[in-house]
């Protein structure tokens, strides 16, 4: 029999629990990859007015992973209701959006504008991207500030709000507990961590930007280990992110407590992994006899008759 | 563009510190044009994590086969100049926009600077087989760095090989040799790629005698198809993408 792997995130239902991390899924990949067979559809952050982005160089490969300072360039959310958001009204999986502002009032004014959409099923608030000098980082650091960036947006919608938290702050478990209290349905972590390269030969930062995010497997038990403590703290669902190259990673965040996952820097080395991936998830719950994600869901085991000290 | 897999069918030692690799891949090799590019992978591992760009060097689309000249410069060359005959990589492409050649030219010239020889070569050499007038300036450190000379005089094309080690490989040389050129009707179009101080001259040459001409970037990139933004030059119109608004872009439109 074919596992249950649908999960809830809000009132979206996802057929399977995996969905593009924002920044790295765009319209250009539907050559090489189906929409329809993912969880959701998570394009790149939009803001309000329009952002030309950093000045190269903006990204760079580092072990294991790769630093990027993109600076979310992007046309602005009235270029992308406009000429974009139909493109992705051409497929049957659930639209999340990422957004991020400058202040209360931007966040405010795009949930507004992307509320009125019946195509899109959840807005994504990027509270925590380390790219930008003004706004966005000063909310995901602070458990106030998330708490009411979270209150003031939730007001205006009734479609899913996850926020996306950032690893770059002392106890990650507050902005979690912040962001369920302010009426989020859902938090997404991690985001890139602040991370920096510089050019031994010039003796200047490689970026651009000079500090960047970095992504990819290098991060990825830093993750799983933010994942699994957020997820023993709060009731909301919690979306696994950071370095998720393969079903067995996914399958990982699952276990420390995630419903769902989001892939990023895998689909810059396989365009098609998220397929790869939805299908490694079903064939371990196959393999292990799990019924449904939600058994498979923070199903870590402590033995406590190990008490090696490795 | 498809996420394909090529069979390497020879991968050999050029010159200096340049590589040739050849791979077997129909629908790739069918539909790729000059000046285009693919995004390889050097390893099954996460280290390196992210495909390297490589433009394609020549194709014979009735053999479905590919080739890459490549200059070993890091951790992923470095695998790659071990990849051996019936090896299989991962290939995605074509990727990016093309070369084109306006009706009524008569005549071109391409430039290029090490490695970006490899982006130019094809174009200067199917030119010189459809019968335009094809002029090919490669430019290296020394004269072992010149690459892709035997098959671009064997297709017809005037090969002028500079390099700094004989110390003729300075701006004002290739002026002198291009103004000729220009001023004899032989060339109404000019192509670039892989230096910057031949992309000014390019410009310069192209604003005074009013050439149609283009200039290839190579940057560093990720996704390969316009999704991360990652790759970008600036231009008239704010930051492009290389690797989907690009990899070439009209010499007028671009900031050097």
């Amino acid at each position: 029999m074919k596992p249950d792997t649908h999960v809830k995130i809000g009132n979206i239902v996802m057929k399977n629990p995996v969905m593009p991390a924002s920044g790295t899924f765009g319209i250009e990949l539907k050559e090489l990859l189906d929409f329809n067979k993912l969880g959701a559809m998570l394009p790149k952050s939009i803001t309000y007015k329009p952002k030309e982005g950093n000045p190269p160089r903006r990204i760079i490969e580092t072990a294991c992973g790769m630093l990027n300072a993109v600076g979310i360039q992007n046309k602005g959310i009235h270029y992308f209701l406009e000429h974009e958001l139909e493109e992705y009204e051409n497929f049957s999986s659930p639209l999340i959006i990422s957004i991020s502002g400058y202040s209360t009032e931007e966040f405010i004014e795009m949930v507004k504008l992307l509320h009125k959409r019946e195509s899109v099923s959840g807005i994504e608030l990027n509270i925590s991207c380390p790219n930008l000098a003004v706004g966005g980082e000063s909310f995901g650091m602070d458990p106030v500030a998330t708490y009411d960036i979270v209150r003031a947006v939730r007001r205006h919608t009734d479609k899913a709000i996850i926020a996306k938290l950032t690893p770059n702050v002392g106890d990650i478990t507050l902005i979690a507990k912040a962001a369920q209290e302010g009426g989020a349905d859902a938090v997404s972590l991690i985001n890139t961590v602040t991370a920096m390269a510089i050019d031994i030969k010039t003796r200047k930062p490689v970026l651009g930007n000079v500090t960047g995010g970095l992504s990819g497997p290098a991060i990825k038990p830093l993750a799983v280990r933010m994942v699994w403590e957020v997820a023993n703290t709060i009731t909301i669902p919690v979306i696994g992110v950071g370095g998720i190259m393969n079903a067995n990673d996914a399958i990982e965040f699952i276990i420390a407590g995630a419903s769902a996952v989001q892939v990023g820097t895998a689909t810059y080395v396989t365009p098609a992994i998220m397929e790869e991936i939805i299908t490694g998830v079903e064939e371990y719950m196959i393999t292990y006899n799990v019924n449904s994600i939600e058994e498979l869901r923070g199903s870590i085991i402590f033995d406590s008759s190990d008490n090696s000290c490795s | 563009m498809k996420d394909s897999i090529g069979i390497v069918i020879s991968n050999e030692y050029l010159s200096d510190r340049y590589y040739k690799i050849r791979l077997k891949c129909d629908e790739i090799a069918a539909t790729i044009k000059e000046g285009q590019f693919v995004l390889f992978r050097c390893s099954d591992g996460n280290d390196p994590l992210l495909r390297r760009p490589f433009s394609v060097y020549r194709y014979f689309p009735e053999k479905g086969e590919l080739e890459f000249a490549y200059l070993l410069k890091g951790r992923g060359t470095e695998l790659m100049t071990r990849l051996k005959e019936g090896d299989q990589v991962k290939i995605l492409g074509p990727l990016g926009n093309y070369f084109q050649i306006d009706q009524d030219t008569k005549g071109i010239a391409v430039l290029g600077r090490g490695v970006g020889i490899a982006s130019v070569a094809v174009l200067a050499e199917s030119a010189a087989l459809e019968g335009l007038y094809s002029l090919a300036v490669l430019s290296g450190r020394n004269k072992e760095s010149i690459i892709g000379r035997d098959f671009l005089e064997e297709a017809g094309c005037e090969v002028i090989g500079i390099n700094d080690q004989d110390q003729n490989s300075g701006v004002e040389n290739i002026r002198s040799i291009l103004v000729s050129k220009i001023k004899e009707g032989l060339i109404q179009q000019l192509y670039s790629c892989g230096s910057n101080r031949m992309g000014r001259l390019v410009k310069e040459l192209s604003e005074e005698y009013n050439l149609d001409s283009y200039i290839s970037f190579e940057e560093y990139m990720a996704c390969g198809i316009g999704v991360c933004k990652g790759c970008t030059c600036k231009t008239n119109d704010g930051y492009k993408t290389v690797c989907h608004d690009g990899p070439i872009f009209s010499i007028k439109e671009v900031e050097l």
